[in-house]
């Protein structure tokens, strides 16, 4: 009997066997006296056994800002940062997911395609009481709202989740004796 | 005397109706800008009006014969300008404009003045008083509660939206913040130039995405 196109690929055997990935990261933070502007880069290659392991991202470029704004006299520090990200991701209609042996594997390399995310977080604490607003979302050009709510960045007809809006409001309090 | 004072109230007159002209242009803007959104992608949308902006500023100081020499010591800030108040603040205006009524983006801007005290006091040039700091969080309170019945029965596609505006906003304001020793420094037109300049090429690859799904699909 063949096996369909999408199990055409090797099982894997556990414990998986040996494989050869680079992740590097570069970054650059120009630090101005209220805010600090950085820049970073992210690569990622996997070089072999790419059966058993993969991973979608290929690189990611950002740009953003950090501040720290100590208010009331250091009594309220407020933190923010906000971001722009160019994800370049393998173009998510050429992956391929088994759910016999639940692994993601690509069909055709060097499809690649890109995406820009926005995300944004700003928190302020009190002594032991924090409140931190959360928010992130793609943009990709002529998507509708199904692509914010339920696609997102790597979402192809085979991935259940892909990185999508999100918006949050975490409040927390710390407590301990 | 009579006549310097006429002459007086003529120019405060003519930049009353500059400005009152001047705001009902920005407010046909986002009504003008939802009709295009709906219709025309983001980044199809930021970046033929910085190919516009572009060739406008570029003719004059063509004709004007201004030359413009950016010094390599503030490329860094110039990108940073460039980055957050053309491009970041556009496309995420014009995509925002898709999703949320055109009334909130002009609601949502109304706090640009309040994000710049915020960040001159960050900088040392303001002092946090009691006052500012009131108005600061009553000013947040009354965009808080005009915005709040969509964000608080979560009507997702208006909270995107508003959620877009407003990191539109924080955007713009550091522009502004920003921007004022490089306007000083290379004049308002050149400095508009070489930052309109900078988005159109940022924006390409968005554009090139638009265009071939519009032509592919």
């Amino acid at each position: 009997m063949t096996l369909p196109a999408r199990r055409a690929h090797p099982c894997p055997h556990y414990p998986i066997t040996d494989f050869f990935s680079i992740k590097s990261k570069a970054e650059y933070r120009y630090i101005r006296s209220a805010i600090e502007l950085y820049g970073r880069a992210t690569l990622a290659r996997t070089y072999s056994n790419t059966s058993v392991y993969y991973y979608p991202e290929r690189s990611t470029i950002t740009g953003g800002l950090v501040f720290h704004a100590p208010l009331a006299g250091g009594k309220l520090p407020l933190n923010g940062e906000l971001n722009a990200q160019y994800i370049l991701h393998d173009d998510p209609d050429n992956v391929a997911f088994d759910p016999g042996t639940l692994i993601y594997s690509l069909r055709t390399p060097g499809d690649y395609t890109g995406d820009w995310k926005v995300n944004m977080r700003l928190k302020a604490m009190l002594q032991n009481f924090s409140i931190a607003a959360e928010f992130s979302a793609p943009l990709k050009a002529g998507e509708d709202l199904n692509y914010y709510f339920y696609e997102g960045i790597y979402t192809s007809s085979d991935f259940v989740y892909g990185n999508t809006f999100y918006a949050g409001i975490n409040i927390e309090w710390s407590w301990w004796k | 005397m009579v006549l310097v004072e006429m002459k007086v109230n003529k120019d405060k007159l003519f930049t009353l109706l500059l400005i009152v002209f001047q705001a009902l242009i920005v407010g046909f803007t986002n009504i003008a800008g939802k009709q295009a959104a709906m219709e025309v992608d983001a980044f199809v949308i930021s970046f033929f009006r910085y190919v516009i902006g572009m060739l406008a500023l570029g003719s004059i100081v063509l004709l004007r014969k201004i030359r413009i020499r950016i010094e390599w010591s503030d490329v860094k800030m110039l990108f940073f300008l460039m980055f957050f108040g053309m491009f970041c603040n556009q496309i995420l205006f014009a995509q925002s404009l898709r999703f949320t009524v055109p009334s909130h983006p002009p609601l949502i801007y109304s706090l640009t003045p309040i994000v710049i005290i915020f960040i001159d006091i960050l900088r040392k040039a303001e002092k946090a008083t009691r006052e500012i700091i009131f108005a600061s969080v009553l000013s947040f309170i009354g965009v808080g509660i005009v915005l709040g019945k969509n964000i608080f029965i979560f009507n997702a596609s208006i909270l995107l939206g508003d959620g877009l505006v407003f990191i539109a906003m924080l955007c713009w304001s550091l522009y502004t913040a920003f921007s004022k020793p490089f306007v000083h420094k290379y004049g308002p037109l050149q400095l508009a130039l070489i930052l309109v300049i900078g988005a159109v090429i940022l924006t390409r690859p968005g554009v090139f995405t638009a265009l071939r799904r519009r032509i592919f699909t």
